[in-house]
């Protein structure tokens, strides 16, 4: 019952302040959009770090004069190191199937001898695969007796993982604009609707209603506007994402579950605009 | 049950009110008389509390003015009535939604707000305009409305401020048969008023205020 009455309030509230609303649910919805595409560039940025964490990894070439049993004992003085994960032994004949396969058979009808060495792909522990970690065990391993070369690429890694940094930085500042745009423009729609109804609000007060049953309908407002604006946001979120996937498929990553926050957030939003609104107006 | 000691009030202007000492007893009818600016309003706001003594105090029921917290003042106003001189209708909502507005606050069962607020409209005489909205009435209705809201809750004092000055002598005479009428029932009233012809008519003791003084 008191709730009802609150709630029918509340849409009274609105049709006092109309256009403030309108542009107040827009406003958040524009904002919680841009967050929305932000975020999940950042989403995306993140995920191919992962999937590029998983492939980091250092090939070790083999000196060519050792034996079998040599190359054994090298494999496990490599697995023995604390950053080593797995360490996979490609054999000369592995190698140059694979060079086969890429560049087809010249190389042998020319050479009679697999000119390629054998090689360890030596996989670093997660917590060791960032560019300088993985930078300084190549170094160990490059000076271990029987070890001939090494190879490992970070190069995109490095690029990508500044980049998401910056793309961080640039969300947390959107975040800041968003949330303090936010509650500016629900706080005035409200801080309108209250100048609107002060005589209403006072003589509530001469008959006995208390601060808190006279804020509840505000309160109410606040929260709507935030909700709808974060389910707009979502749905307009939710388009693109489809948009993109029927455009380009399986090229972006993404966790639907994401706009669940934005419909949360813009809720919360709202709801601490208004309690700013109340405390600051009524 | 209700007391005002030596109370002061003073307006930024420079006018109020001062060394005021009067009582309201239980069920009592008393008439606060005096001209135009005298303070007799300044009184009843007092009383509800709108204003705060700057010298003195006022007690009513449990509450004292000295004591109150602001957040306690709602739930003193609930036990009293107040019939406004200007009236204070909500102009958002109906005739009905005005009267059941105090039963809203109190979280009082819609059934019974229902009857309550017909029976009290009923009172008024005001029946057939309970959809009406307050900008739709008469003064003299719009007055009655706000007796019908100030009755409602079945204050044990009710506090109406020239609660006649816009109403003919048969309407007049139809009020004051209502506030006797709930008086009977236990409700302690004041009224304030510059009619004399008023307060010779009808039996209560007098109080009069001139120039912020009781005399
Ligand atoms: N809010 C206020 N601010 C400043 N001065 C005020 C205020 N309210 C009342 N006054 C002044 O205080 C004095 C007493 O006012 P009050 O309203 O109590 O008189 P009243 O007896 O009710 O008069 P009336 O019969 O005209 O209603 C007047 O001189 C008035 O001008
Ligand atoms: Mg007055």
């Amino acid at each position: 019952m008191k709730l009802l009455y609150s709630i029918k309030e509340a849409f009274a509230g609105f049709s006092r302040a109309r256009f403030s609303f309108f542009i107040s649910v827009f406003a958040i919805s524009f904002l919680l959009f841009l967050i929305g595409i932000f975020g999940m560039i950042t989403l995306n940025v993140d995920h191919l770090i992962d999937v590029l964490h998983a492939r980091v990894d250092i090939q070790v070439f083999i000196s060519n004069i050792y034996d079998d049993t040599q190359i054994a004992r090298l494999g496990s003085t490599l697995s023995a190191l604390p950053e080593v994960e797995s360490v996979e032994f490609i054999s000369k004949d592995a190698a140059a199937r694979e060079f086969q396969k890429e560049f087809g058979e010249e190389l042998f009808s020319i050479l009679e001898d697999n000119p390629l060495p054998s090689s360890f792909i030596v996989k670093l522990r997660e917590k060791y695969r960032t560019e300088t970690e993985v930078a300084r065990v190549a170094q160990t391993v490059k000076n271990i007796p029987g070890v001939d070369d090494i190879e490992y690429q970070t190069g995109a890694l490095s690029l990508l993982t500044r980049f998401s940094g910056i793309a961080r930085f640039v969300n947390a500042i959107l975040l800041v604009i968003v949330i303090s745009g936010s509650v500016f423009v629900i706080t005035n729609t409200i801080r309108l609707i209250i100048i609107a109804k002060q005589d209403i609000i006072n003589t509530m007060r001469l008959v006995g209603a208390t601060n808190s049953y006279i804020s509840r309908p505000y309160l109410i407002e606040g929260i709507i506007q935030g909700l709808l604006g974060g389910l707009i946001a979502s749905c307009l979120c939710w388009i693109l994402i489809k948009g993109f996937n029927w455009r380009w498929p399986g090229v972006i990553f993404i966790n639907m579950d994401y706009l669940y926050i934005l419909i949360g957030g813009g809720l919360v939003i709202g709801w601490l605009s208004s309690l700013f609104a109340i405390r600051r107006y009524l | 049950m209700v007391e005002l000691h030596n109370v002061k009030i003073k307006y930024p202007t420079g006018d109020g009110i001062e060394n005021v000492t009067l009582k309201i007893g239980p069920g009592e009818i008393v008439f606060l008389v005096g001209p135009s600016g005298a303070g007799k309003s300044t009184v009843l706001k007092t009383i509800y509390m709108e204003e705060r003594p700057v010298e003195g105090h006022v007690s009513v029921g449990e509450y004292n003015s000295l004591f109150i917290r602001k957040k306690d003042i709602p739930y003193l106003r609930r036990r009293l009535g107040v019939v406004f001189q200007d009236f204070k209708l909500l102009n958002d909502r109906d005739v009905f939604k005005n009267v059941s507005f105090v039963l809203e606050v109190i979280g009082a069962k819609s059934k019974d707000i229902k009857k309550r607020v017909l029976r009290s409209l009923a009172d008024v005489g005001l029946s057939h305009k309970s959809r009406k909205y307050p900008a739709e009435l008469s003064g003299g209705e719009q007055q009655r409305v706000a007796i019908a809201r100030a009755i409602v809750n079945e204050p044990y004092l009710l506090l109406a401020d020239e609660p006649t000055g816009n109403l003919d002598p048969d309407t007049t005479a139809g009020i004051m048969e209502i506030f006797e009428r709930i008086n009977a029932r236990g409700t302690a009233i004041m009224i304030a008023t510059h009619n004399y012809e008023l307060v010779k008519k009808y039996r209560g003791r007098i109080i009069r205020i001139e120039k912020g003084k009781i005399l």
